[in-house]
């Protein structure tokens, strides 16, 4: 379920705190995508540098490593990671997650950069896991962080475009309600039988 | 053959590497073509590196000195006749672990008529004149000079094993007292095969050696596609195998088409298009499409996803790094007639494309409109993989936004790309080779996400239907349908005895095996006989009818099932609100789907998803030469089959 209607299905987010701006996935790019690139759209632009609230999805990366080669692509230089990961976590860049629309699932280890990512997706830099793995978490959340604009590599092989710097994974907010939490957003019922045209609202 | 006591034997002499004095510990360590007799000193069938009269491929060998010792020179002799030409030397950029002063030595682009088994030695001198040898072999494969095939159509449904099929033809088709009421397109091919997968290097593929054995007729490490593996660290400048595009454009002057539902770097494709050790270098591979096989191979058309290799990496959206990208040696472009390349993530690919010819296609409005009158084909319809059928099939008939998130609202389904690519191909007066690859059954496989493998496969059958239609009007074509491997050990275990309304209860109680398993798995005679309905597009109008198909997964990760279509495409909760752990705590176990119903399944693998299998695939076989294709075989046959059929003059 996209974002925006997972939201309705919430009702009212918690207001903003002062000087954040809300971004919403759709304000990233024009859309629909036109035969070439993405095409960042005004709002992303303007928010650029500021404080923004991103409602959204945690990126599921999948670490497994399949058979792949030794990833040479990944510069462990530029890791800064407080102590060696095991083995197992060679695909993940510490500090770092992303956040989509949708829920979804990416596997460097089987599939390289082979993947389903919307385009819409934003990389959360988090300060206080500077070094350290940050593992997903399902759900929806609310992540606050000062937007960068720009196109850069990721430590993975990625080109980023949408980045947020946040301080603490205290500026990680689950949104809806969590077990023996007086934030108590119904949980959702369950979709009547999906069609199979319905499926992917 | 297998000979055990030979294999010890030969394998110690493998280790001392052949070496012609007695006291020297120098070593050459690899040798290819890889064979049996190198690795394990057996000199008997099968022989592992097989070509064509005339198909090219570098021998390479990896020589290891003693302390104190350089490499001066490496030479090649097949069937004891010293192999002219240069052989070049490469002492850096090679792997850890060798030996100080180790070289790679290839003669590059070598080839031979004479079919036979043939003998390769490799000789190296070292700076004291010692000299070490090795010996292995290779098999020149006797095909005929003369065929009587123009066009091979090759569709690969990823993943796609004998249940795949089945599940299926089940859905779409139904059963009933025990037959089929009707066949799938792939159902109705005349010949059928089985087709064992393993790779140079496990028992178990992945899709690079996959597809590339269909390509090349030799088997790769998995990750490697065109290429045996080496001592060196650069990706592409392996030891190189002819593809069939490339041979059949060089001898008969062919067309090549590659099709796929996938990103179009991604393994399957790039196996038609591309010579890496390395599936994931996507600039690279993408990059080889236009520079070597648009030149070497007459490749005419291009279709999938993967936009973002075509986009000067300053372009939003762009995935195009100079880690991913190629350069060949320079004596390597120069044998075998290539472009060397350049890390050039700047390049505009997409637009040198439409400069070398190709009528580009970023929608399905667009295909429509630019292929009749193209005579080359370029279709990049998604920045990455494209959407599932899925979500296709929901946007047209407008109950689903799944595509319009993704900002691609106007995607083509896999028949409509074949048909375009069909159409461009067939102007080609000498004929052509197509690739068609039905990606995300493999991918949908992977995540234990029935439903959608099984719409997959459905869209491929489509696929199959065109094609097939073709043949039937091309006489002299061949088309051929199988995969690459299979995945996830899917089996089709029963049909649930409940009505949907009492599973969706069900799983929304909690109650685990006692609500999930029993008093709903029914298996043999409560199995029945499920009644899906489909719709004029081809597709279940739901699939999640009354007394559904189950599936079930014998090379699984971790999961929990409710047996109910996921909502969501891949994985994350249904009901995300549900068990949402503090944020420092750590996930062991990513199992987030369907976690309501509390009926854990558990994995035999520890991966996240589940895994291919080294179980053999089947393979159906419809026009011009059909009947050879029956019967158990090697994949890598497959492809010696195909070009007996061809011919190679």
């Amino acid at each position: 379920m996209p974002v925006s209607q997972m939201i309705e299905e919430i009702g009212e987010l918690p207001a903003l705190p002062e000087g954040v701006s809300e971004l919403r996935f759709k304000d990233f790019y024009k859309l629909p995508v036109g035969p070439r690139g993405l095409e960042p759209a005004e709002t992303l632009k303007k928010l650029d540098g500021t404080k923004v609230r991103l409602v959204g999805y945690f990126v599921f990366e999948d670490w497994s490593s399949c058979s792949c080669p030794p990833d040479s692509s990944a510069d462990t230089a530029t890791r800064k990671a407080r102590r060696p990961l095991p083995a197992w976590m060679k695909h993940v860049v510490p500090g770092r997650i992303m956040m989509a629309t949708r829920p979804v699932t990416v596997s460097l280890g089987h599939y390289g950069l082979c993947d389903d990512l919307p385009p819409q997706v934003a990389y959360l830099n988090i300060a206080s896991k500077y070094g350290e793995p940050v593992f997903y978490r399902p759900g929806l959340f609310a992540v606050t962080g000062t937007l960068v604009v720009g196109n850069k590599d990721e430590p993975d092989g990625r080109i980023s475009y949408v980045r947020l710097a946040v301080d603490s994974e205290t500026d990680v907010v689950p949104v809806g309600r969590i077990p023996g939490s007086a934030n108590s957003a119904p949980v959702p019922a369950r979709a009547s039988a999906p069609t199979a045209t319905a499926a992917n609202p | 053959m297998f000979k055990p006591k030979a294999i010890l034997a030969a394998g110690i002499a493998a280790l001392c590497g052949f070496t012609a004095s007695a006291d020297a510990a120098s070593v050459i360590s690899r040798l290819n073509p890889p064979s049996a007799l190198f690795t394990f000193g057996d000199a008997g069938a099968p022989y592992i590196a097989r070509f064509l009269p005339g198909q090219r491929f570098d021998l390479q060998c990896t020589v290891q000195p003693d302390t104190g010792l350089t490499v001066t020179s490496v030479s090649f002799k097949v069937d004891n006749a010293v192999v002219t030409g240069t052989t070049n030397l490469t002492t850096t950029g090679l792997v850890g672990g060798l030996a100080a002063n180790s070289a790679v030595a290839t003669r590059y682009a070598y080839s031979i008529t004479k079919p036979g088994v043939h003998t390769l030695t490799a000789i190296a001198t070292l700076s004291d004149n010692s000299v070490v040898q090795a010996v292995g072999n290779f098999e020149i494969v006797r095909v005929p000079g003369i065929g009587t095939l123009k066009n091979v159509i090759v569709m690969i449904g990823d993943g796609m094993g004998a249940a795949h099929r089945t599940a299926a033809r089940l859905v779409a088709k139904g059963v009933q007292q025990g037959k089929a009421n009707a066949p799938l397109n792939m159902d109705t091919f005349p010949y059928t095969g089985m087709v064992e997968t393993s790779s140079l290097n496990s028992i178990v593929t992945d899709s690079s050696p996959g597809a590339a054995c269909y390509s090349t007729g030799n088997k790769s490490n998995n990750n490697q596609q065109g290429v045996f593996p080496d001592d060196t660290t650069d990706a592409f400048d392996n030891p190189r195998v002819e593809l069939i595009g490339e041979f059949l454009a060089r001898k008969k002057g062919k067309a090549l088409g590659i099709v796929t539902t996938a990103d179009v770097f991604d393994a399957t494709p790039g196996a038609f298009g591309s010579h890496t050790s390395n599936r994931g270098a996507g600039t690279g591979i993408c990059d080889q499409y236009l520079d070597e096989t648009a030149v070497s191979a007459n490749l005419k058309v291009l279709m999938g996803g993967g936009r973002k290799w075509f986009l000067p990496k300053a372009t939003s959206g762009s995935a195009r790094t100079n880690a991913t990208d190629y350069s060949l040696p320079a004596a390597q472009a120069t044998a075998w007639g290539v472009a060397q390349g350049a890390a050039d993530e700047n390049r505009d690919l997409l637009a040198d494309f439409q400069t070398a010819g190709f009528a580009y296609a970023p929608t399905k409005t667009d295909l429509t409109t630019v292929a009749p009158g193209a005579t080359k084909l370029l279709g990049l319809f998604t920045l990455s993989n494209m959407n599932v059928s899925l979500d296709k099939i929901g946007k047209r008939r407008g109950t689903s936004t799944v595509v319009d998130d993704y900002g691609f609202p106007d995607q083509p389904m896999l028949d409509e790309m074949t048909s375009a690519a069909l159409g461009v191909l067939n102007k080609n007066s000498n004929g052509f080779v197509l690739m068609v690859e039905g990606a995300s059954i493999d991918k949908q496989a992977h995540n234990m996400d029935t439903e959608r493998w099984i719409l997959e496969t459905l869209e491929f059958d489509r696929a199959i239907g065109v094609a097939k239609a073709f043949a039937q009007a091309n006489k002299n074509t061949l088309v051929i349908i199988t995969a690459d491997h299979e995945c996830s050990g899917a089996g089709l275990i029963g049909a649930s005895v409940v009505t949907n309304s009492q599973l969706q209860t069900r799983a929304a109680s909690g109650g685990g095996a006692a609500q999930l398993r029993t008093g709903v798995v029914g298996t043999y005679d409560a199995a029945g006989f499920p009644v899906y309905t489909i719709e004029p597009d081809g597709f279940p109008t739901t699939t999640d009818i009354d007394k559904k198909l189950l599936v079930g997964y014998a090379a699984n990760a971790d999961r929990y099932e409710d047996w109910l279509t996921n909502p969501f495409p891949l994985r994350d909760s249904q009901q995300p609100f549900n068990g949402t752990a503090p944020l420092n705590t750590y996930p062991n176990l990513p199992v987030n789907r369907d976690t309501t119903g509390n009926f854990l399944i558990t994995g035999q693998v520890s991966d996240t998803t589940a895994v291919h299998t080294a179980s053999d695939i089947p393979l159906s076989a419809f026009g011009r030469g059909a009947q050879n294709f029956s019967g158990y075989f090697d994949n890598t046959e497959v492809f010696f089959k195909v070009m007996s059929l061809f011919g190679t003059r």
